[in-house]
């Protein structure tokens, strides 16, 4: 589970591996710690690397099924190979696009636990920047919840984390989708929040 | 047949200048997501990167090149 929050050892200037909370990712307000970084499963990353590839290869198919069906009068010029190499050429640049992109977006997202706020960031986006904060000094949590998306996360282990807040507050809850660690995340926060109610003293 | 060879290349010089533009944008939201967060790109993904972007010129060369 440590590796899990361990970044990879891609840099050769930097040979030794860094944990996330070591890494300011955020600004940090006086009295502000960074107590847990993570990112999600690495179980989500499946389907978006492996969908391209699928997708490219039944359009090859699909491709080469409908020249073999058309007769040859109609496809005379697409039999022409140099057309044939183009589009593989092409086909394998988008698709290794599609993958870098893919793997970037889980890579430079993150969901950030301070003792004073909830913060899920995306780093790596096109338009804008992404990030969802919530201060915990000023809202309360209600409830905490822990269920798999689906009956393959939930084979493996692997659940969202909700956090319901007063409706008045805020109204949708903070989710943790698919984190590396739920369990991790759950009993920080509850940690969290019988610290800040000690904090607040009786009502 | 000229008029169709004709617009198959100009298709084809499209969509690799299309290709070529969306590398360059992956690129420059990797480099910005990179200064950011202070945590590198992996290595073995920037040759994923660095091999996509040169078949991407390659095909835009192959289609200037050879006559489809």
């Amino acid at each position: 589970m440590a590796n899990e929050k361990v970044l990879f050892e891609s840099s050769t200037q930097d040979k030794k591996a860094r944990r996330l909370e070591d890494i300011p990712l955020i600004r940090f307000s006086p009295g502000e710690k960074v107590v847990c970084v993570q990112r999600r499963h690495k179980i989500v990353l499946i389907g978006p690397l492996l969908l391209p590839i699928i997708g490219a290869f039944m359009l090859l198919f699909a491709s080469m099924f409908i020249i073999q069906i058309l007769p040859p009068e109609a496809t005379a010029s697409f039999l022409n190979p140099t057309i044939f190499a183009y589009i593989i050429i092409l086909s394998t640049s988008l698709v290794l696009l599609l993958e870098a992109f893919n793997f970037m977006t889980w890579y430079y997202q993150f969901y950030i636990i301070t003792n004073r706020a909830l913060l899920h960031r995306h780093f790596f986006t096109i338009g804008g920047f992404y990030s969802d904060v919530v201060f915990l000094d000023e809202v309360h949590q209600q409830q905490i919840t822990r269920h798999p998306p689906n009956f393959i996360c939930d084979f493996l282990k692997v659940q969202d984390v909700n956090v319901y807040f007063h409706k008045l507050e805020r109204e949708e809850p903070f989710i943790f989708q698919t984190p590396s660690n739920a369990q991790e995340i759950e009993d920080l926060l509850q940690d969290l929040t019988i610290k800040h109610g000690i904090n607040r003293g009786p009502t | 047949m000229d008029f169709l060879s004709g617009f198959i290349k100009y298709f084809f010089i499209l969509a690799s200048g299309f290709a070529l533009i969306l590398y360059a944008i992956v690129i420059y939201a990797a480099r910005r997501a990179s200064l950011r967060t202070k945590i590198p790109i992996p290595s073995f993904l920037k040759q994923v990167i660095a091999l996509g972007f040169i078949l991407a010129i390659f095909s835009l060369v192959f289609v200037l090149l050879f006559q489809p």
